[in-house]
């Protein structure tokens, strides 16, 4: 073969990444509008476009649509976003496939948070808002936990992190065990928390976290190319000129932001973080500049699709989507693992 | 940056507008006060309930309301004709889009589903919300259903009847004496006993027994097989849903006990032991089985 320019080579790279992303945010518009149109209750899909452009119709319907359709979908597209692009950035990280966005614990100390105001009405607010806040900072409790405990002589290898928030889960999961015990009828709610969903969207919940899901996916994609370096090994990176305690900090804040804003309103739901950035892996390689966005925008797909299923499967009941993402997931997952068997590495 | 607060604040702004566009509703309102402490502004009187709690469901079939039911939760299932009602699912993972359908005008639910509360008001739904954990609990909670219906008639005289049953039993079992009361355990299906707080706790101690948990331990113990046998129960009432049967249960605590022994287990129908209008007829059961010199069956 002959040496072709690299130049060439890099502006093909990048045209080919530029049409993956448009393609991708438009079946990402398509799901969306789709998601609208299927619900516990039928309503057809000209009432809807009609509800969508401020036309009239009667109240129940555009209190679905608008009210709880509407937030719901565009939730769910939010912690589908947020849980793929952590598990993308703390599998790059850590140099793990099986790190997932609740690697470091977060999602057993937010659910210790939530537990608090379930069980015992403890909140820093009142209103609807008292368990998400409380999910929220216990998630960041444990960040603060983990890396604290993992820090030594100024430095915070990654192994040491890794094995912090396996104890600090751990730690926490117990907590939550003697919280569900002395929960007396308020059991159900916590488990039902703990196993993750989207039935509790609305407006507030999505505006509570678009700002700090923007936020935190900016931060990771802007250091998604030194985050590249970093796969190579620490050390590699720093004689490269990356800083890394610097990106280190960043990818982790950022995840842990954007995770804690996902569990908080939607609770642990489980999966989506591990298989997406997988997926993807298979299809687009492992340059991060290309896999955190397309991990993003598959990953918001995907929940509001198996979230669709999981509100509708059973209807007038829900199912708790994580069995969905589960169920569904792996063995997608594995369909694909074997038909490109080779292709690239994990 | 100056887009994104825009376009955020835009949606919450648009969210609210869209949130208080509530139901017209020409005839009068009334106000009711739930057990959250809130007052609670419903019409007068609501035709579209939504009952998420078969306790609730039931409290509305028995005093005549049940006309003015739309929709009850999964859980509602007695009596039968709460089944032709629309199911809008579990009232924990509610998806409110099929209460909204029905285009409700009042839920009446439990205090402690509180997203399910939150969810629901947030979309303009008015929440009447209780929560009885006692039998005078419950007789408050049916008089209060019945002014917010407008059945006062029928649930003052439902609420006399069973204080009149309440009475008599009490009247029964008055003259027994502190170490005449039969020690009981007490077993819900899910493995657990029931402790000071629990309905099953008041109904023992009404019917003039002694729930061997019934001091120092939390709302729902999960039980230890050493103090149960130490207590040696006189009587054990399993509920009748739990999967264990009576023989499990004897073989479980071993014989020696006094309700091993003389064959005194029995199942009580879990659907009585909720703050409903038949937790008065499990009192008397209750009472039947600790007492049977006193009470003819």
């Amino acid at each position: 073969m002959e040496n072709a320019d690299i130049g060439v080579l890099h502006t093909k790279k990048l045209s080919l990444w530029f049409l993956i992303t448009v393609v991708l945010i438009l079946a990402l518009f398509a799901t969306v509008v789709l998601a609208l149109c299927i619900g516990a209750v039928g309503i057809s899909a000209g009432e809807i476009l009609n509800i969508l452009f401020g036309g009239d119709a009667s109240w129940s319907h555009k209190t679905i649509i608008l009210n709880i359709r509407l937030p719901r979908v565009l939730l769910g597209g939010l912690v589908g976003t947020s849980l793929a692009i952590a598990g993308a950035a703390m599998q790059g990280l850590f140099r793990n496939p099986m790190a997932s966005p609740y690697v470091l614990g977060i999602s057993s100390g937010a659910a210790f948070g939530a537990s608090l105001s379930i069980v015992l009405g403890f909140s820093l607010v009142t209103g609807q808002f008292a368990n998400p806040v409380m999910a929220f900072i216990f998630a960041f409790i444990t960040l603060l936990l983990v890396y604290n405990i993992a820090k030594a002589n100024g430095r915070v290898p990654v192994d040491t992190l890794l094995l912090a928030g396996i104890a600090i889960a751990a730690f926490f999961t117990a907590l939550v065990s003697f919280m569900k015990y002395i929960a007396g009828e308020k059991l159900s709610t916590i488990v039902f928390w703990m196993m993750g969903g989207l039935w509790d969207s609305r407006w507030s919940f999505f505006g509570f976290a678009l700002p700090m899901v923007v936020a935190g996916v900016a931060m990771i994609l802007i250091y998604s190319r030194d985050l590249n370096v970093l796969m190579i090994g620490e050390e590699h990176a720093v004689n490269l000129g990356v800083n890394v305690p610097f990106v280190r900090n960043v990818i982790l804040v950022a995840s842990s932001l954007v995770t804690a804003a996902a569990v908080s309103v939607s609770g642990v739901i489980a999966f989506v973080g591990l298989i997406v950035p997988h997926m993807m892996r298979l299809f687009v390689g492992p340059d991060n500049r290309i896999l955190l966005p397309v991990s993003c925008l598959v990953g918001a797909m995907f929940m509001i699709l198996t979230d669709t299923l999981a509100r509708t499967i059973i209807a007038p009941e829900e199912l708790p989507v994580g069995i969905i993402t589960a169920l569904l997931g792996a063995p997608f997952f594995l369909y694909l693992l074997k038909r490109r068997k080779g292709v690239t590495g994990w | 940056m100056a887009v994104v607060i825009v376009v955020i604040l835009a949606s919450i702004i648009g969210a609210f507008v869209l949130m208080s566009k509530g139901n017209d509703n020409t005839t009068g309102t009334l106000t009711i006060k739930d057990d959250r402490g809130q007052n609670v502004t419903i019409p007068k009187y609501p035709q579209r309930i939504v009952s998420l709690g078969t306790s609730f469901t039931e409290i509305l079939f028995a005093i005549g309301a049940d006309s003015q039911v739309v929709g009850v939760d999964k859980t509602s299932t007695y009596p039968a004709g709460a089944l032709s009602k629309t199911n809008v699912g579990s009232f924990y993972t509610l998806n409110a889009e099929n209460v909204t359908a029905l285009e409700p005008d009042c839920v009446i639910t439990w205090t402690f589903a509180t997203s399910t509360v939150s969810t629901l008001e947030g979309l303009g739904i008015p929440v009447i919300a209780y929560n009885p954990t006692s039998i005078s609990d419950t007789m408050r909670v049916i008089k209060s259903i019945g002014n917010a219906t407008g059945k006062s008639d029928a649930a003052n005289s439902l609420v006399g009847e069973m204080q009149d049953r309440v009475d008599a039993v009490i009247e029964t079992v008055s003259g027994v004496n502190q170490e005449d009361k039969p020690q009981v355990y007490f077993e819900l299906r899910s493995g657990k006993t029931v402790g000071p707080g629990g309905l099953a706790d008041e109904l023992i101690a009404l019917a003039a027994g002694v729930n061997i948990y019934g001091t120092n331990v939390s709302k729902y113990p999960t039980p230890s097989l050493e103090f149960i046998v130490e207590s040696n129960p006189d009587i054990v009432i399993v509920e009748n849903q739990s999967s264990k049967t009576n023989a499990d249960i004897a073989d479980w605590i071993g014989s020696g006990v006094n309700a091993v022994d003389e064959g005194k287990i029995y199942r009580i129908e879990g659907a009585w032991i909720t703050a409903c209008p038949r937790v008065v007829d499990a009192l008397e059961q209750f009472a039947q089985w600790l007492h049977p010199d006193l009470f003819t069956p």
